[in-house]
């Protein structure tokens, strides 16, 4: 359609110019975003779990019973944000494996790249889905600890990202199809990798600050 | 060698970073000899341990100043590492350097965007309130909005020229937007009539009527008899008549009507005040 309304329009400028580096800027910005709504999400949560843990040591010196920041009947069982830990750190190299495959235009490779890294996004989800129902967390706990609507809060929001990302992933493979040379679409598929980094970064902190020093 | 985007976001990133260390130091236990937490190894190695061992004060401040630093330091890199967006650096990017992959030219603003988050702000208010009315509204906002954005998007790619596109806009539009406002401008009226009409009742109602149609018929018979007063002079007529009538409709439809009520309720009372009156 846009080449038969050019060649109707006769004498008009060419409707497209050489491509500027604003989708990587953009990306970078809408990551950054990201990162400091963790950074929120990950300061309430050690500044509750320090007020709630120093509470509790003032009762226990006083000789009243006191309550831990995750409660005594939740299952925090490590096993499955390890896993999970593992399969992030394994999906950067699938993603950088499709940003080199692009580049070279290779779209069958690109294409395996994008579908294997949307399959770990989709077990990482998957385990998630999983820990939630092990944890046993009761998000209306009365004990008095935030802990639960923190820990609901940061899993969900990354489980968020994770769809956000595969969305990206789903945009690049998109355009690696209808494009005719996929170099000519690095710059997509190297946004969603930033993208995606940045959320295995983020886990990677969820993995210390929740699950490992709780 | 550093474009201005790395400096303005890598000095933030320093400034987070320095401000958390500050804030670390400064949060922590003040009292007793380790005042200010230099001397304190705890307080130092907390820091540079980010929390994992030792004390960081207030977790709060420290995190967030942490990451504040971190995003700006992620854009700060992107920046530099794309030379602030440059057109040289997706070159680099490709194998072949003299052949840049082509984007489209930027277009003018365009009102769609957030004519779709009104439609979604309205469809959302409707489904949570459970208003019928209201989330119609929305879907027909959004319907619109889906038709004349992807308009707008095809005559944007078609050429370079930001005229030529309007006037391509405008004559592919044309065709369907002409008869559906006109359809849609035509119902309103109608509408707004039957508001009126229900608000006069009675000897007023068939008055406002031949006034209407009075109006009707001097504005065909200026656009007949006058043509030279112009098609813009001729529409500004139209549309203030058109205003007019639906202003006035829906300043009747939110009046009570000028003789009793037409509800069953009502109904219900009138009867039971002729059957006390009977009695």
């Amino acid at each position: 359609m846009t080449d038969l309304s050019n060649a109707v329009v006769t004498g008009a400028a060419a409707p497209f110019e050489p491509r500027k580096r604003t989708l990587q800027i953009g990306t970078a910005i809408f990551t950054a975003m990201w990162v400091m709504y963790f950074g929120g999400l990950f300061g309430t949560y050690v500044s509750t779990r320090n007020s709630y843990n120093s509470l509790q040591a003032q009762l226990e010196a006083a000789g009243e019973r006191a309550t831990s920041w995750i409660p005594d009947s939740a299952q925090v069982e490590l096993t499955a944000p390890t896993i999970m830990t593992w399969t992030l750190l394994m999906s950067v190299i699938t993603m950088q494996w499709a940003v080199y495959s692009f580049k070279r235009s290779d779209r069958k490779h690109g294409l395996i790249a994008l579908a294997t890294q949307a399959m770990f996004g989709a077990a990482v989800i998957n385990q998630v889905a999983f820990q939630w129902n092990q944890l046993g967390l009761v998000i209306d706990d009365t004990s008095g600890s935030s802990a639960a609507t923190l820990i609901y809060t940061i899993t969900a929001s990354h489980v968020a990202m994770i769809i956000v990302a595969m969305c990206l992933l789903a945009f690049a493979a998109f355009r690696a199809l209808a494009s005719s040379d996929t170099k000519d679409h690095v710059d997509v598929v190297a946004s969603a990798a930033t993208f995606w980094y940045g959320m295995v970064g983020l886990y990677f902190v969820i993995w210390i600050l929740i699950f490992i020093t709780k | 060698m550093f474009t201005p985007g790395f400096k303005l976001f890598g000095g933030l990133a320093a400034i987070g970073l320095l401000g958390a260390f500050v804030y670390g130091l400064s949060s922590g236990d003040a009292s007793g000899p380790d005042y200010f937490g230099f001397v304190d190894r705890n307080a130092v190695i907390g820091l540079i341990s980010l929390g994992w061992k030792g004390n960081v004060g207030s977790g709060l401040g420290f995190i967030v100043l942490l990451f504040m630093s971190l995003s700006a330091a992620l854009i700060g890199g992107t920046v530099v590492a794309f030379r602030d967006a440059d057109v040289e650096s997706v070159a680099e990017l490709g194998s072949t350097p003299s052949v840049m992959p082509l984007a489209q030219r930027p277009t003018s603003p365009s009102w769609w965007p957030a004519a779709s988050a009104v439609g979604i702000g309205v469809l959302l208010i409707g489904l949570v309130m459970d208003t019928n009315a209201f989330w119609i509204i929305g879907l027909a906002i959004l319907a619109v909005v889906a038709v004349e954005w992807a308009l707008t998007a095809w005559a944007d790619r078609s050429t370079g020229d930001a005229a030529t596109n309007r006037a391509l806009r405008d004559r592919v539009g044309a065709s369907f937007e002409i008869p559906f406002l006109g359809v849609a401008l035509g119902g309103a009226v109608a509408l707004a009539i039957s508001r009126i009409f229900i608000w006069a009742t009675g000897s007023a109602a068939v008055i406002i009527a031949g006034v209407i149609s009075l109006v009707v018929l001097a504005i065909a018979l200026l656009a007949a008899f006058r043509p030279q007063i112009g098609r813009r002079t001729l529409g500004g007529i139209v549309g203030i008549t058109a205003a007019v009538i639906i202003g006035l409709g829906i300043l009747t439809a939110s009046i009570e009507p000028r003789h009793g009520h037409h509800s069953e309720d009502d109904h219900g009372e009138s009867h039971e005040e002729a059957k006390v009156e009977g009695e």
